[in-house]
């Protein structure tokens, strides 16, 4: 096995407990795109917590490493290792843990994060785990790092109430990128992100809200994530103001798994963020649904607070297969909320202003999908002016409710050595993905282009606006 | 820009549907691989070809973490299609640069 620099930390350890950022080796070194720089959030915020009320700690990356041995040296001599397992980093996180104990055999292992939450007996399978914990940490991770023996192996922890008692992020407790080479390729401003395509960088990215509401069968975040109120406007402008001044923003990216959700809240948005910010542009996520519902709000944002990527979950073309997904949206909800971006996005490309574009979130491969149900998905991706089409297989994950049934009928080619990392990996037996591979390649255009509709769909009047709310 | 061999062939292959993806290993290595739209075989692809194609703004990556799998930009659809004439379109991003 090769080793190469860096060669990681000295062997003058400063603090007994121990972080370890978890992704693939060598992403803070060569990375080779924007997705492998994204920074943890929930490691950023319990380290900042941890480290405001004087529990001081160190850090290592699984990504700022090129080689195991490298960073079984740089865990040398800790008594804590602490991280926050996905579920693409549920392999990662094991051999980390497992490196850890062989250079610490006393030391303990406490790993938390969405992979515990969801499939915690994939992780209480794994020796080297000594507590593993489900939800979130705010309120647990204190107490838990000061006498772990007083915690059962499995730990429920316990979130803030309100996103509002969250403490500001300290950024630089994030791992650094490695070597200036990488850093002048990706213009990286650590610790801000570099640019990933979705706006000028230096990128903040922030979290204004947890937890989508509805109830989706592919997801369901709302069953394992306790609700929480949202992170004030004021809060929000404040710690962005706060990051433009120390290091210079240039767009945003807003993690929020429902970005256009409690009006209220948006309204104060739109009034704060064009005057008390450089409004800067920002990725956000929203739903056709609410689009419809509150069209003037949507609008507004777009146009008013500069909102220019904008992440929807169509998942599909089809009412049959949302309504299988519990998506609580219909086919004319998309092409309303496509319509209505594509003629703002004429407005303002007619004006001289960058128009919004859609980042399309796309299911194919749901198991009971005809091939008419996908050639109307193409139908509503062709429709819109402005797009990159995210497009994934459908996957089952462990936590959601259609994933669960998947897996208990034996029909799930997931397995937890491999979550699946790519969009069109095969991951449910019986679907013809053969099909599905020459549908996106193009060879079925014909049959879909017949369909294309040529109509609005009340976008330009809103007409047929819906009361949900 | 000039393509050469190993760039006009992987342009070609992407138009035709195969899929050029980021493979990693636990140990950390990194390969970028073509998968033929039929499933019947996978080649290796030289880092400098992709990281070419990338910067010429040709292919670019589906931004999904946390592997990339390589699209054909409106422009690399063009180049493509000037290449073998074909009029077939793979799902890509659409006016989004």
């Amino acid at each position: 096995m090769g080793f190469s620099w860096p060669w990681g930390k000295k062997s003058s350890v400063k603090h007994k407990i121990l972080w370890v950022d978890l992704g693939d080796l060598g992403d803070l070194v060569n990375p080779s795109g924007p997705h492998e720089q994204w920074q943890d959030h929930g490691l950023g915020l319990l380290r900042t917590i941890m480290h405001n009320n004087g529990v001081m700690t160190d850090i290592v990356s699984t990504r700022a490493v090129t080689a195991w041995e490298q960073l079984a040296r740089q865990m040398q001599g800790y008594e804590m290792l602490l991280m926050n397992v996905r579920s693409y980093t549920f392999p990662t996180g094991q051999k980390a843990a497992k490196v850890f104990k062989e250079v610490n055999p006393n030391g303990i292992v406490i790993a938390g994060g969405m992979h515990a939450t969801v499939a915690p007996h994939e992780m209480l399978a794994i020796d080297a785990f000594d507590h593993v914990v489900q939800g979130p940490g705010e309120e647990t991770i204190l107490d838990l790092v000061k006498d772990p023996a007083a915690y059962p192996r499995l730990v429920q922890g316990v979130g803030a109430k309100s996103m509002g008692e969250w403490p500001m992020m300290d950024r630089e407790l994030w791992p650094k990128p490695v070597g200036w080479r990488m850093q002048r390729r990706w213009k990286w401003k650590w610790p801000l992100e570099p640019e990933c395509g979705w706006g000028p960088g230096p990128v903040a990215t922030i979290i204004t809200s947890r937890v989508c509401p509805w109830q989706c069968v592919f997801c369901n975040e709302n069953s394992y994530i306790p609700n929480m109120g949202r992170k004030p406007v004021d809060q929000v402008i404040d710690e962005l103001n706060y990051l433009d001044r120390k290091y210079g923003v240039g767009s945003v990216v807003i993690h929020d798994s429902m970005f256009f959700q409690n009006p209220k809240w948006l309204r104060e948005w739109i009034e704060k963020y064009p005057r008390k910010t450089r409004r800067w542009t920002y990725w956000a996520a929203g739903r056709a649904d609410t689009v419809r519902q509150w069209p003037d709000l949507f609008e507004a944002l777009v146009k008013e607070t500069n909102w220019r990527t904008i992440s929807i979950g169509f998942e599909s073309g089809s009412d049959r297969i949302l309504k299988l997904l519990n998506k609580e949206c219909t086919e004319e909800d998309n092409y309303f909320a496509i319509d209505l971006v594509n003629r703002i996005g004429d407005e303002l490309e007619a004006q001289g202003e960058q128009p919004p574009k859609f980042w399309s979130n796309i299911m194919l491969g749901i198991p009971g999908e005809t091939h008419e149900d996908a050639f109307k998905t193409m139908r509503m991706l062709k429709h819109m002016k402005r797009v990159f089409p995210s497009i994934s297989y459908y996957a089952p994950y462990p936590g959601s409710a259609l994933g669960f049934q998947l897996i208990a009928e034996g029909k799930s080619l997931m397995s937890n050595d491999n979550y699946h990392r790519f969009p069109d990996d095969e991951k449910v037996k019986g679907v013809d993905y053969q099909f599905y591979r020459d549908l996106l390649a193009g060879k079925y255009d014909a049959e879909i282009n017949k369909g294309i509709r040529h109509t609005t769909h009340g976008a330009e009047l809103y007409q047929g606006t819906l009361v949900k709310a | 820009m000039r393509l050469n061999d190993a760039q006009r062939s992987l342009l070609v292959a992407l138009q035709a549907g195969d899929r050029l993806k980021v493979h990693r290993t636990l140990d950390g290595e990194k390969r970028y691989l073509l998968h033929r739209i039929d499933e019947s075989g996978v080649s290796a692809v030289a880092a400098a070809v992709v990281d070419s194609l990338e910067r010429s703004g040709l292919i670019e990556s589906n931004m999904k973490f946390p592997a990339a799998t390589f699209l054909l930009t409106d422009k690399g659809i063009a180049a493509a299609a000037k290449l073998t004439g074909s009029t077939q379109m793979p799902m890509g991003p659409r006016n989004f640069g």
